[in-house]
Formats: structure tokens, sequence, C-alpha cells
């Protein structure tokens, strides 16, 4: 069992974030344990340098004692470590990879096992019976629990579980992709993959970047937030209309845009955990509470209305 | 072959950095185009293997290679009959790629896995390198060709091309490749005894579902030897014989029989009480081919592998009894003749 909000990693060691520094994320990660997260996901690839996001997350965990044992600890592999792990030979899923990763980020985070590891972007090459059985060995040897994949299509997801299924190779149990209420296009292949084969996914970016918290209005943007420098074209390319709306919608009951957005993520039957990333420890118990209203089919048809449900592409 | 060849190519991937950095003298299948040479090669092998009549000396194509490592546990997929299978294959604490190596192939019993096995026989801890293949589900449990509840596949051919597999990975001494199985894998070693001994030189069985399946081809059958564990309690494969879930079955005394009597044996066997409620019979005498056929009866004992650090199964456990070192000494004495 996860908490339904967990915490987003990737701003450990990022330039410009109160987390760049040790003591910002340490004080980042122990609000997330007050606040009953229980979840942390990271990534071998996060951070201003690869490793350092892993780095200081493990840093971070050590200076909690002892309730660093019930926390549930995501990484991942697979995205270019622009050499940290030696040569890839762009075989990321590759036996030979995947080790080299795994023992890469147990040392960073000081552990000996990961709970959740996600195979975090197909490589395109390697076969993925191979990545199955190389992630069964991990698991074998208990350096891992739980598999995942990560920016996987639908197809991917049925064509490993068909394949662990056939080979009794242990099955990934999560899938991490890209979703929010902009963005709704996992519901056309990902979700009911995942809702077939008993995944469990766990939505990122449910803040579209930032564009559903309310704080940006008409193109434009609170002073110093990253989005404006960082992404200037999303915030041309928005249809603000759609955001007044969605704001609208939240004030009507009484409630904040954030906590609409990470509500509905969380209503959504696949959905087992929100990945929420957070600079602050203020950041991080807003997030914790944001998904304690649940929206009634009104409700749901109402935001259906602001955003709508991808089109399918087949005519059924 | 289009898909086998797609399959080993990440064999190919993955193997490329380790032959460029730690065997420099490996030879052309270690190299570049790797997936493709590797398949071909591996069935020039096993052909090579097979058309020797039984003297399967000669150094496989894994001598040399440096696929895995000395004391290293690997899953690997593999294509066999259409199917995507897998199997685990573990390498002893002392392996060398340059020194040819035993293999010990160990079956599973219905519903389980071949990490089941694993635990439950401990062969990985001999000086072989040890095969533990996954039965494939066909809706009612993984299972092994020969039952009524087995699923529709050729695990002989699956054998065979894991044996292939395993040869062109690793350094196999092609004359000391032995088979053994619990249960439902007990009984499919009866049939690769039948089937596949150009290639298997010995074998055991504890537990074993002697379905008629589990036989089809044995009557053509040469002499080879075998070693065979039953309680006189189990209550899954009763020692009596009857009807199972997979169909009728022998009784163990039958089927020891049908090995003494395919062997050439005399059936006067020597017996003795290796512990207390063990009955060993050995039967040596007039054997032919330098065969032997050893049976442990165990007084009370379920449906267990003895001296398991597992329990698996069903019944009274026979601790002081080490079926895994008993049939270690019995593969080591018989290598192919």
């Amino acid at each position: 069992m996860v908490s339904t909000v967990g915490l987003g990693c990737n701003n450990f060691g990022r330039a410009g974030t109160p987390t760049e520094t040790q003591e910002g994320t340490d004080s980042v990660v122990s609000a997330a344990v007050d606040a009953g997260i229980t979840l942390f996901d990271v990534a071998d690839v996060y951070g201003k340098e690869p490793g350092t996001s892993e780095r200081m997350f493990g840093q971070a965990l050590r200076g909690l004692g002892k309730a660093a044992d019930d926390v549930v600890v995501v990484s991942k592999f697979g995205m270019d470590m622009k050499g940290t792990n030696g040569a890839d030979h762009g075989a990321r899923g590759s036996r030979r990879y995947i080790n080299r990763a795994l023992d890469a980020s147990l040392e960073r985070l000081g552990r000996d096992h990961i709970d959740l590891y996600f195979y975090h972007t197909p490589d395109g090459v390697t076969p993925p019976e191979e990545t199955l059985a190389a992630l069964d060995d991990v698991v074998r040897a208990g350096k891992v629990r739980y598999i995942g994949t990560s920016n996987h299509a639908g197809w991917q997801i049925a064509d490993a579980d068909h394949l662990a299924s056939e080979t009794g190779a242990t099955r990934y149990v999560a899938a991490e992709n890209h979703y929010n209420l902009l963005d709704r296009r996992a519901e056309l292949e990902v979700l009911p993959a995942a809702q077939r084969f008993g995944i469990g996914v766990l939505p990122y970016f449910p803040l579209a970047n930032g564009l559903l918290t309310g704080k940006y209005r008409h193109g434009t943007a609170p002073d110093g937030s990253r989005l404006s420098h960082s992404k200037p074209g999303l915030l041309e390319s928005t249809d603000w209309d759609q955001i007044e709306r969605f704001v609208a919608f939240a004030a009507e009951r009484d409630l904040s845009p954030l906590d609409v957005a990470f509500s509905w993520l969380a209503s959504r039957p696949q959905v087992a955990s929100v990945i929420a990333g957070a600079t602050s420890p203020e950041q991080v118990r807003t997030n914790a509470a944001a998904t304690s209203w649940v929206p009634g089919d009104d409700d749901l048809a109402a935001l259906d209305e602001i955003f709508p449900a991808p089109e399918k592409i087949a005519l059924f | 072959m289009k898909k086998i060849i797609r399959a080993l190519g990440a064999v190919a991937v993955l193997g490329f950095g380790l032959v460029a950095c730690s065997a420099p003298d490996a030879d052309v299948e270690g190299s570049g185009s790797g997936a493709s040479g590797s398949a071909s090669s591996s069935e020039d092998e096993s052909s090579g293997g097979k058309d020797s009549g039984g003297k399967n000396s000669g150094r496989t194509g894994g001598c040399g290679a440096s696929t895995m490592r000395a004391g290293e546990s690997w899953s690997v997929p593999i294509e066999s009959g259409g199917k995507h299978r897998m199997y685990q294959v573990t390498t002893p604490a002392e392996y060398q790629a340059d020194d040819q190596t035993p293999v010990v192939l160990a079956f599973h019993g219905m519903y389980e896995h071949s990490e089941t096995m694993k635990r439950l026989s401990g062969f990985s801890d001999k000086p072989a390198i040890a095969v533990y293949p996954q039965g494939l589900d066909g809706g009612q449990g993984t299972a092994w060709q020969g039952a009524g509840y087995s699923p529709k596949t050729d695990d002989v051919e699956f054998t065979e091309d894991i044996l292939d597999r395993v040869e062109s990975d690793l350094c196999v001494d092609k004359d000391r490749v032995f088979a053994a199985g619990f249960s439902n894998g007990g009984g499919f070693v009866n049939l690769l005894a039948c089937r596949m001994s150009d290639r298997i030189s010995a074998f055991a069985s504890v537990a074993g579902a002697y379905y008629e399946g589990t036989r089809d081809g044995c009557e053509k059958a040469s002499p080879e030897p075998f070693m065979e564990f039953h309680g006189t309690e189990d209550g899954v494969m009763t020692y009596r014989g009857g009807d199972g879930k997979g169909g009728k079955y022998l009784s163990v005394e039958d089927f020891v029989d049908e090995w003494v009597v395919r062997n050439g044996c005399a059936r006067d066997a020597e017996v003795d009480h290796p512990v207390d409620g063990v009955e060993h019979r050995l039967y040596e005498r007039k054997c032919r081919s330098d065969t032997e056929v050893q049976q442990y009866r165990i007084d009370g004992g379920g449906h267990t592998w003895p001296g398991a650090p597992v329990h698996v199964g069903q019944g009274r456990d026979t601790p002081d009894l080490h079926a895994t070192d008993l049939i270690w000494d019995f593969f080591t004495d018989h290598p192919a003749t």
C-alpha cells in the first residue's frame, strides 16, 4: 500500500530551487513523511547531474532514522545517464546495463534494495523478454521488490504482461505515465491496458507544469515561476479560457485548482498514487492534503466539459 | 527462426561489452554480429553431439566465452516451439569459461516455479551448471508434458533448445549432462530418459508422477541409469499407483521394474537401509551398458524432496536422507559412455 500522493523527487539537486541544497531536500523529505506520504519517486537521471537526486534523497532518508523503514522508495533506470553507468550502447534495457544501473542506484541511495524499480523509457533496441528476464533476476536476488514501466505505450504494457505470464517471469505491477486534466491521452491506451492487467498507474505532471494550479492566468506567470523561463512556449499555446473555466469550477466548490487536479486523478480507478514534485515543506503539505475531495458524477461530467476526453482513434 | 535471431540479438547486446572487456580471445560467436552467429553455431554443436552415438566429448561453443561469470544466476528467455519460454541457470562458484562443466537440468512439480526447484533441490551448490526450466501454464497450473493436465507443448523440444543454448553460452561437459525432477517434473524426466538419452546420461526422479504420457517412446528406449525416491505415504502420487489428476499412473514398484527390465538388470537387488525407515535397493547385477537402477523407498514418507532445506509438497519430510547429495553422487558415477 502506498499513500495517495507520492513525492516526486526530480527537484532534488535541481539548480535554482530550494531543494538544490541538501538542507532544502532534507526539509521536504521530512515534511513529506510527517504529512503521511510514504511513496518517494526518484530516478537515476534526476538532478543537475545524473545521480544527484538519488544521492541527496538517500542522505535525507538516512537522516530520518527509523521513520525511513516505512518509506516506499521508487527509482528508475533507462534514461541517458551520459556515461555515468559506463557505455550503454543504446541498450539500456539490457541485462548488462540494468545490473550496472541498479548497483549504482543502490550505492547512491545507500540502501540494499529498491521497493519499486521502473524501466524509465523503452530503449527500442532490447527485446522485452531480455529486460523482463534481467529484472526477474534482480527481484530474485532481493535487490528490487517490484518492477514497473514508465513512458511505455499500452501495447508495450500488454506485451510485457503476456511475456511474463507465458514465461513465469516477474510481472510489472505499476506504470508511471504523463497524465493530467490537460493531457488525457493516457486514457486512450495506457489506462485500459493497466486496468486489464491489474497494473497501478502513477501519473506524473499532475499539474501540467503548474498550469492547473491557477497561478498562471491569461499568459501571465507569477514572479520566479519556473514555467515562465523554462517553457515559455507552453504559456503561449495554453487555452486560457479553459483554465479560467477550471479555476471557476474549483472556486464554486470552495476548492483550490490543485485540489481538483489531484482529486480528479485520484478518483480514476486505475490510479494508485499521484506523483507530485515539491520544493518546499509547504508545497508538500498542500499536495498531501489535496486528494480529500471526492468528485461526484456531476463534477466529473463538468470536468469532462472543460477538459474533453481524447477522441478515440478507432470508431467504436 | 526470425524470432530466435531477434531474441538472441539481445544477448549479443549484453554480451558485447563482456566479451570485449574480458575475453579478448573469445571466438567469433562473441564478436560483432554474435546474435545469428550464436544461434547457428549452437545448432551445429548440438547436432554434432547427437550424431556422436553417445560419445558426447568435445568442447561446446560456450567454452572460452564469458556470457556468465562464476556464481551467477540468470533468468534466460528463449523461444521454443513458437512460444516464449524461460529457464533459470546458475554457474558454480568455481566455474571457469575454459573448463568443461557438468549440467544438471532440474524440473519443478505441477503448479510450481523454477525458483521453487532451485531452492528445493539446491543443485546450484554442486559443481555443476544448474538449469531450472520453467513449465508452461496451460490453464491448469504450470506443468510438464506427459500428464492429462499438461499444456499442449513439446517440452522435450524445449529441453533440447535449452541444452543448445546452454552449450552455446557456457562451457559444458557434454558427457555429464543429467536430469532430475520432482513429482510431475519427475515423470517428465522419465520421458527424457526415453527420448533424450543421446544428450543426457543419467536421470533421477523424486516422488514422480508416472502417467502414461511420460512413457511415450519408452518401448524403444535404451538402457539408462535411473534413480527413484518415493514415500510410501505419498498422498499425491501414491506408491501403489492409481488414477490421479493427470490420468492413470504406474505404481512405483512397476515403474522401477520397467527400468530394471529395460536395463537388463537382475531383479534381485542389494538392499541396505541408509537411515531408519528408508530402504535402498541397488540393481546393478547383469545390467547392460554400465547402467544401474537405484530406488529409495521411504516408509511413511510423503510427497516431498528428502533432505530439502524448504518444505514443498505434502506429508512427512525425511530430513536425514539427502536426495540431492545422493542424486549428485549417482550422476557423477554415470557419465555418457
